[in-house]
């Protein structure tokens, strides 16, 4: 049965990357900045984006800083790294091929001519 | 076994609760549900890495709370609704969990994992193991008698079940495989005892049993009291949160 949380997971890392690719965030801004974006249209567990970013973190791909501001409760703020971006890039352009090839199986697109 | 933990009475005694004592219970309720999450870590993660995760978490479900009450809920119900959003406890445990154990950014930490784990099951298999081979080096030759030799075949036979769910209660995660490990470091030090014990076969017959049966066994009741932990953790909380 299609489930679209799996689809989500899969490319949860695309997404986090994307969004602090644009500028440092903690990981509610994370959620907030997703949120945005897509008109809260992507449904998951808050909570989910926490194991993701500490993988993504592990890998070197971004880099948790603690950060106090005045008044404020410490947030941990994530940075993407060159190592980040370089992973961004690469998923992206899988992503693009994914999908104008699945746009080209539905029907969205004319066939690919072979090479 | 534990009973489940009560949550926080957050029933409302008086008909109007004052500020303090509402910021009370949503503290209490925060601190209970946090408690939920980091538990499972405990004995996997170093202290360090679930307070880290807890001050995480914390902060982002008070800047939720913050959202919803900005969007008129009360205390109480932005309380659940931020806790609602985030996920259940045991659920992100296991996450963080499988996350931590995917060996993603380090290649020691499943090593030191799986060294502890290795080293808890060596505790819980190596004195029954001894105990057993003691028993077959000391009495298999000799007529013992149906009694005792009952006594010691009950014995073979449930020790690895004990040492098996002692393993998977004190290993969270992978305990098969510690259990494995463990039971061919024993068959390799009881294939070297056999070939001392010749020409009797005695301990080439128990080198088999142990093949065979305990460390099936025992891998198997590991992984199996492993996984009744695990669902013993998610029912009390559900339970306790049953509404």
């Amino acid at each position: 049965m299609y489930d679209e949380r799996e689809l989500i997971r899969g490319n949860t890392p695309l997404i986090v990357l994307a969004v602090l690719r644009d500028g440092p965030q903690h990981g509610y801004a994370v959620l907030q900045e997703i949120n945005r974006r897509t008109g809260a249209s992507l449904t998951f567990k808050q909570g989910t984006l926490y194991p993701m970013l500490y993988a993504l973190e592990d890998d070197g791909l971004i880099v948790g800083q603690w950060e106090h501001a005045e008044g404020e409760r410490p947030r941990k703020v994530y940075r993407i790294t060159p190592a980040g971006v370089a992973e961004l890039e690469k998923r992206l352009k899988a992503w693009e091929t994914f999908t104008s090839a699945m746009q080209r199986v539905i029907g969205g697109l004319p066939d690919a001519q072979p090479s | 076994m534990r009973s489940p933990r009560r949550p926080p009475d957050l029933s409302c005694t008086d008909s109007v609760l004052n500020e303090e004592e509402t910021t009370c219970r949503q503290r209490a309720r925060i601190e209970d549900y946090l408690d939920h999450l980091c538990a499972p870590l405990v004995g996997s993660l170093p202290y360090a890495r679930r307070q880290e995760i807890r001050r995480e978490a914390e902060a982002h479900l008070y800047a939720s709370i913050e959202e919803h009450r900005e969007m008129g809920l009360s205390v109480e119900r932005a309380t659940e609704a931020a806790l609602q959003a985030y996920g259940a406890p045991y659920r992100l445990a296991q996450a963080i969990l499988d996350t931590w154990y995917s060996g993603a950014g380090s290649r020691t930490r499943p090593a030191l994992y799986s060294r502890t784990a290795t080293l808890r099951a060596f505790a819980c298999f190596s004195i029954p193991t001894a105990i057993s081979a003691l028993l077959v080096e000391s009495y298999a030759p000799t007529d013992i008698g149906l009694e005792r030799s009952l006594w010691m075949g009950l014995w073979l036979l449930v020790s690895p079940l004990l040492a098996g769910a002692l393993t998977g209660r004190m290993v969270p995660v992978r305990s098969a495989q510690a259990v494995a490990n463990v039971m061919l470091l024993l068959l390799l030090h009881g294939t070297v005892a056999a070939f001392l014990m010749l020409p009797r076969r005695d301990g080439f017959y128990f080198v088999l049993f142990q093949l065979l049966y305990s460390l099936p066994v025992g891998a198997l009741t590991a992984f199996l009291t492993q996984v009744i932990c695990r669902h013993l953790r998610r029912t009390a909380f559900r339970t306790a949160y049953a509404r």
